[in-house]
């Protein structure tokens, strides 16, 4: 099923939790609400659910404006961040409840919650009540719960935050699985970029109730349209810093007081073509030790394991990069920075907006 | 150290969460003497009271716990205090109009809690707050100011066709049957109940009510099927609450139900302690006891049943 959102608005009597979203998720596809918490990401799903009326605009299913079905007319599956299961119904009576509700017989229920539970590893566990499973075993049920009548798409909502770090890695690759090997339309919400990066065809990033971009993780990441995407998607962050790029002798420049960083050709082309000041962007791990560049002093040393985090600070700014761990250097030291001319972001200080990807 | 062939002490070769285990409940042992001597201390006032009651029933007279016949000699049992069971016939009528009073009363307040309860604690509509606000004050508002305002409703509502004063088993629901004594009770007993059930409702997380409306409930079904199921633990304690404050109520009756031979056990009892014939503290404890029999079996038949919901209740968080 596709699902189409039309400048949809949710207002609340205090806050506007969206504020015009317009998206579009293809028939089978897997797409992440990325934000941080607050941004709306829940209030869109649930909209989406038929949980909350829109305040304006339209959400589309196959074409088809759903904004005053209710609920049971949608069939949708969910799968939330507290499992949501019911706690006075056995596992496989939580799973059976959307069927029963349909009164469909117990000779169709069981065996389709059988294959469910055989694919998700939870066949032993059917007698038993919430209470006596664990996290990751709750958040299955609930799983099959969403899956067992045959959505026409699932909504996730964080399911994997109340879980323990391995255990949301073993479940994320799960869901994938199960996603793709279904081929259900979803909408995965997660502040957790990885989450969003690694399992959606498109990620949704949202700030503020509104969509700041909707593009493949790999544009996500190396196209930001904005500021707010540049800094929030990437750990550590993008380094941002002021400067006016001006093409030099055939070589375009970005420079302020102290620092001078050479651009490629083509960013520095559109860069250059803007007028005052701009937003230089560049990733932790595109900034490295070289012979010649920007002068600056280490000012702290984080060891990550694979490699360190090192804080250098250049005439006032603060620059951080990614190293191996061979080429440590101490506290102090005087250091020379090259920025890779490929990777530099570019954007409009008053808009927040890319220069080079709109 | 030990050197081998002596015996080892039997802990050495239990695996270590057994030993730990054990040692664990020794030390649990040796604490548990003092808590039990106090508590032993405190409640002995209120065994002997209870112990007193039961003997009482049974004789002629007592010397502190001793049962005494007429002339002070030990013994003097006898069951005349009991006499009412068979002498009275009133007796029954009396014991089935406290019943239907306390389970009308249970029905009543537990059927509107949790329906108002949910309204109020899920549902947005105006005059929300006030309602609340109102509800606590009137909680707190003595009953005794309203029993004439009340007067007045009842002897309105005897006069109403068929419901007044013409329903069997209850009467009516107007002045002067149990029917009204009912209406009136429940009224009265509504705040609390709401007030409680609302602060259960408050507790089911709204994911669960979304999930049962997205699995394909309509709101009637998501409360009926989920949101009430939860609160299970709640509506037992309301409705155990209720039946007793039902089954000792005094004042509601007292003040409605005109005909003493048709009333509830609370004022029953009243009326032995009549300024017109010496009071018979014996058949009055009799009474007492027996009042507190029905009660007492409750308890003992759902206890294994309560302690289970609440220890699931309290498990069961999703
Ligand atoms: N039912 C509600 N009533 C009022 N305000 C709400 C409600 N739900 C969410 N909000 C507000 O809307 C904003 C977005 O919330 P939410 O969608 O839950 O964010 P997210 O899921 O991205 O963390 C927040 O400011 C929140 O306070
Ligand atoms: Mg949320």
């Amino acid at each position: 099923m596709k699902i189409e959102l039309r400048d949809l608005v949710k207002r609340f009597e205090k806050a506007e939790a969206v504020r015009g979203i317009d998206l579009m998720v293809d028939d089978g596809e897997l797409v992440a609400f990325l934000g941080p918490s607050g941004c709306g990401k829940t209030t869109t799903l649930l909209t989406i659910a038929g949980i909350y009326r829109p305040t304006g605009g339209e959400v589309v299913f196959d074409g088809q404006v759903v904004n005053r079905l209710a609920p049971k007319e949608r069939n949708l599956g969910m799968v939330f961040q507290s499992y949501a299961l019911y706690p006075h119904m056995t596992a496989y009576q939580n799973m059976t409840f959307p069927l029963r509700l349909k009164k469909i017989g117990e000779d169709v229920t069981r065996p389709r919650v059988e294959r469910i539970a055989e694919m998700m590893g939870i066949a032993e566990l059917l007698e038993r009540r919430p209470g006596e499973l664990s996290g990751g075993q709750q958040q299955r049920v609930a799983l099959g719960r969403a899956l067992i009548k045959e959505p026409d798409a699932l909504l996730f909502d964080e399911p994997l935050s109340n879980l323990d770090a391995r255990l949301r890695l073993t479940m994320r690759t799960e869901i994938k699985r199960l996603q793709s090997q279904l081929g259900i339309t979803s909408i995965y919400v997660t502040h957790d970029q990885v989450e969003a990066m690694t399992m959606a065809s498109r990620v949704a990033v949202m700030n503020e109730g509104r969509l700041e971009s909707f593009l493949s993780p790999d544009d996500t990441y190396d196209r930001p349209p904005t500021v707010f995407v540049a800094t929030f998607v990437g750990n550590p962050p993008m380094n941002m810093f002021e400067v006016e790029v001006a093409e030099e002798s055939g070589q375009f420049v970005a420079r302020r007081d102290g620092i001078a960083v050479p651009v490629d050709r083509e960013r520095g082309a559109k860069a250059a073509a803007h007028d005052g000041s701009l937003l230089l962007g560049v990733r932790p791990e595109d900034v490295r030790f070289a012979a010649d560049g920007v002068l600056g002093e280490v000012v702290a040393v984080e060891p990550l394991g694979r490699e360190d985090l090192i804080d250098v600070e250049t005439n006032g700014e603060l620059i951080r990069l990614l190293t191996a761990p061979e080429v440590r250097p101490s506290l102090g030291d005087r250091v020379t920075l090259e920025l890779d001319p490929q990777t530099l972001q570019f954007f409009e200080p008053s808009s927040g907006r890319s220069v080079l990807w709109n | 150290m030990s050197t081998p062939g002596t015996t080892t002490p039997t802990t050495e070769s239990l695996p270590p969460t057994r030993r730990n285990r054990s040692r664990w409940t020794d030390s649990e042992y040796r604490a548990s003497w003092l808590p039990i001597v106090i508590l032993v201390v405190v409640s002995v006032p209120v065994v002997i009271g209870y112990l007193w009651l039961i003997v009482s029933t049974l004789s002629d007279r007592t010397h502190g716990l001793i049962p005494v016949d007429s002339e002070g000699n030990f013994g003097g049992f006898t069951l005349r205090n009991w006499s009412f069971l068979w002498e009275d016939p009133q007796i029954w009528t009396i014991t089935l109009n406290t019943f239907l009073l306390a389970t009308g009363l249970t029905v009543g307040v537990v059927a509107v809690s949790s329906m108002a309860g949910y309204a109020l604690s899920r549902l947005k509509f105006p005059g929300r707050r006030s309602l609340l606000a109102g509800m606590l004050i009137l909680h707190a508002f003595p009953s005794v100011t309203l029993l004439i305002s009340i007067f007045f409703v009842l002897r309105w509502l005897r006069d109403v066709p068929v419901v007044g004063s013409d329903l069997p088993l209850i009467g009516g629901i107007g002045y002067n049957t149990v029917g009204g004594v009912i209406l009136v009770s429940v009224a009265l007993q509504l705040p609390l109940g709401i007030w409680l059930m609302k602060g259960f409702f408050d507790g089911v997380s709204w994911d669960m009510e979304r999930a049962a409306l997205i699995d394909g409930c309509s709101r009637y079904q998501a409360w009926r099927k989920v949101v009430l199921p939860a609160v299970r633990p709640g509506i037992a304690a309301l409705a155990i609450f209720t039946f007793i404050v039902g089954w000792g109520s005094f004042l509601i009756p007292y003040t409605y139900l005109v005909d003493p031979t048709n009333n509830v056990i609370a004022v029953y009892l009243n009326d032995l302690l009549g300024p017109t014939s010496p009071v018979n503290f014996g058949e009055l404890a009799a009474i007492g006891l027996f009042q507190l029999i029905p009660v007492l079996i409750f308890f003992f038949f759902t206890q294994e049943y309560l302690l289970n919901i609440f220890a699931g209740g309290a498990k069961g968080g999703a």
